[in-house]
């Protein structure tokens, strides 16, 4: 025998009565428990300092990403980069480099290649990823000389390269582009020191002074 | 559906069901009865008859239901909360302590004026500082000064007011405790008898070159935070000038050519590191003495925002050294906008 019916009620099963019962007092410490906060916040014994002030207006968050307007900007560091990496290969080419300066010539040439390759995990499919021929031409020459004159170079090219960066660092607009531009740039002038250091100058004003002009890929 | 198909005992099963609610009252009812005209019964055994736990629930459900509803209904500008009877303690608020451009400019001219102070300290002392450098350091002393003025007149553009003192956190922890190793100590306030440093001159171009990396950090550390382009260019500006101190202060500190580039990655690039200098080996069976970090003019690839460490001052007798990581300033050293000078 088959009956169509809702399940059979158990001894256990609370009636209709209980049950709305047990709703209402539920409702009730629900509805308790949800105002507790705001009651715990209004009840606090809290005395407001004579001089506060409303709280000012936020600051508008800048954007993370770069935005259109940086993307060639950003190509353009990258090309600054690259360049700086075909100029020191030159004169690790060459006999410019003997000795203990060969090490540290190597380790900056490697610096501008893991700026280069950051910026173009950035960029993506935007970066230029070719040197900028206009540098590479106008200091081909000295990188391949003897070793003050290609030292005395390096550190110029890299002056520039820090006056071209903070120049970026004014424009930029997204706060990824400029938080690896800067982390570039402050190393360059590192470089700056230990370059003319090597080629034994000793004038302050030479190393800590940046008087080289910023590049722009407009030329 | 016939008469056949239906369960006497499901019938059955139903009614008492039905009958059940009226049961169970009635047997509360007699309870309630006999709590209270029974006389051996107690008086809590009275308020359990007549209230019962589920009753004591919903009445204190909605007592404080009804708390709140007042809480919530009451209010007003002049009282933040609900009226109070008898003693309570009162909290003050704290001050608003909003981060925005002003006080990381005032956090960054605070810098600027420890460092200075430090190097004055240094000028005034020829035991601390080789001559051969005193212009150096006159020179570093001077820049900062130029830096602090900088930001100071950048913090006025923003609408703040110029902070012209030392970073007070910095003032009172780091700076004594860098003197202190230094210099050497007596016992004082909880602190053991210190000795003077082995090496004051050397100590003070590790100093140095600890705050100028940290000056160098915490600027590249705003670029993210400031909110306008022309104040990160002005940062970065400063930054690029603060590590060439370092870089200068660390080639005068480790030498030629080791104090140039990290020998990590000089050889990750192929290269072969210059030898450190080498030290005659400890005698069997003395203390290892705490080594000092090496400084590089070239320390990393990438602008470092880490901890600087710094190692200064004598071993003590178990071989150790005071050692500090210099961070750059967080939420415990901005010099928020509530803060005064008292310089």
């Amino acid at each position: 025998m088959d009956i169509d019916s809702p399940a059979t009620p158990t001894a256990d099963a609370p009636d209709g009565s209980s049950l709305r019962r047990r709703l209402l007092g539920a409702g009730l410490v629900g509805l308790a428990g949800s105002l507790l906060p705001t009651l715990a916040s209004r009840a606090g014994a809290t005395t407001v300092p004579p001089d506060s002030t409303p709280a000012a207006t936020t600051t508008t968050a800048p954007p993370r990403q770069p935005v259109t307007d940086d993307l060639a900007m950003l190509g353009f560091a990258q090309q600054v980069e690259l360049a700086a990496v075909a100029l020191y290969d030159l004169a690790l080419a060459g006999r410019q480099s003997d000795g203990a300066n060969r090490s540290t010539l190597l380790a900056i040439r490697e610096s501008h290649q893991a700026y280069a390759q950051a910026l173009s995990a950035l960029l993506g499919k935007s970066a230029p990823d070719v040197p900028a021929a206009a540098i590479v031409d106008q200091y081909s020459a000295a990188f391949s000389g003897l070793p003050g004159a290609m030292l005395t170079a390096a550190a110029e090219l890299e002056n520039i390269a820090v006056a071209t960066h903070t120049e970026l660092v004014g424009a930029l607009q997204g706060t990824d582009g400029t938080t690896i531009i800067a982390s570039i740039l402050v190393v360059e002038a590192r470089h700056v020191v230990v370059l003319l250091d090597m080629a034994e100058q000793t004038d302050l004003d030479a190393l800590l002074v940046n008087d080289a002009a910023a590049l722009s890929a407009e030329g | 559906m016939t008469r056949h198909d239906i369960s006497r005992d499901e019938v059955a099963r139903q009614a008492r069901s039905l009958g059940s609610p009226t049961v169970r009252d009635q047997r509360a009812l007699a309870n309630t009865f006999e709590a209270l005209l029974t006389s051996d019964t107690t008086a809590q055994q009275r308020v359990d008859a007549l209230l019962g736990r589920r009753r004591l629930f919903q009445i204190g459900g909605f007592s404080v239901a009804t708390a709140a509803l007042v809480a919530a209904c009451g209010g007003g500008t002049t009282s933040p909360g609900v009226a109070k009877i008898g003693e309570y303690p009162t909290t003050t608020v704290l001050p608003d302590a909003k981060v925005d451009d002003v006080v990381l400019l005032r956090t960054a001219s605070s810098l600027e004026h420890s460092v200075i102070s430090l190097y004055d300290v240094v000028i005034a002392n020829a035991d601390l500082i080789d001559p051969a450098y005193l212009d150096v350091v006159k020179r570093f002393r001077d820049d900062h000064a130029a830096h602090a003025a900088t930001v100071e007149q950048l913090t006025a553009d923003q609408g703040g007011e110029p902070w012209t003192c030392g970073n007070p956190r910095i003032d009172t922890l780091l700076v004594p405790a860098i003197l202190r190793a230094i210099q050497g100590g007596p016992a004082e306030d909880g602190l053991a008898e210190m000795a003077p440093s082995d090496d004051p001159r050397r100590d003070v171009l590790n100093v140095a070159y600890a705050l100028e990396s940290l000056a160098g950090s915490t600027y590249q550390s705003l670029m993210p935070s400031l909110s306008l382009p022309s104040l990160r260019k002005d940062a970065i500006t400063i930054a690029s000038q603060e590590v060439r101190h370092a870089a200068i202060l660390a080639i005068a500190a480790t030498g030629r050519p080791l104090g140039y580039v990290n020998p990590d990655d000089i050889t990750a690039a192929g290269g072969v590191p210059p030898a450190p200098e080498t030290t005659a080996p400890a005698a069997e069976g003395s203390t290892p003495i705490m080594a000092i970090p090496t400084a590089y003019a070239i320390s990393s690839q990438f602008g470092n925002l880490g901890a600087t460490p710094l190692v200064i001052g004598a071993p003590n007798d178990i071989g150790n050294r005071v050692s500090i990581n210099l961070e750059t300033p967080s939420l415990n050293s901005l010099v928020y906008e509530y803060m005064s000078p008292d310089c």
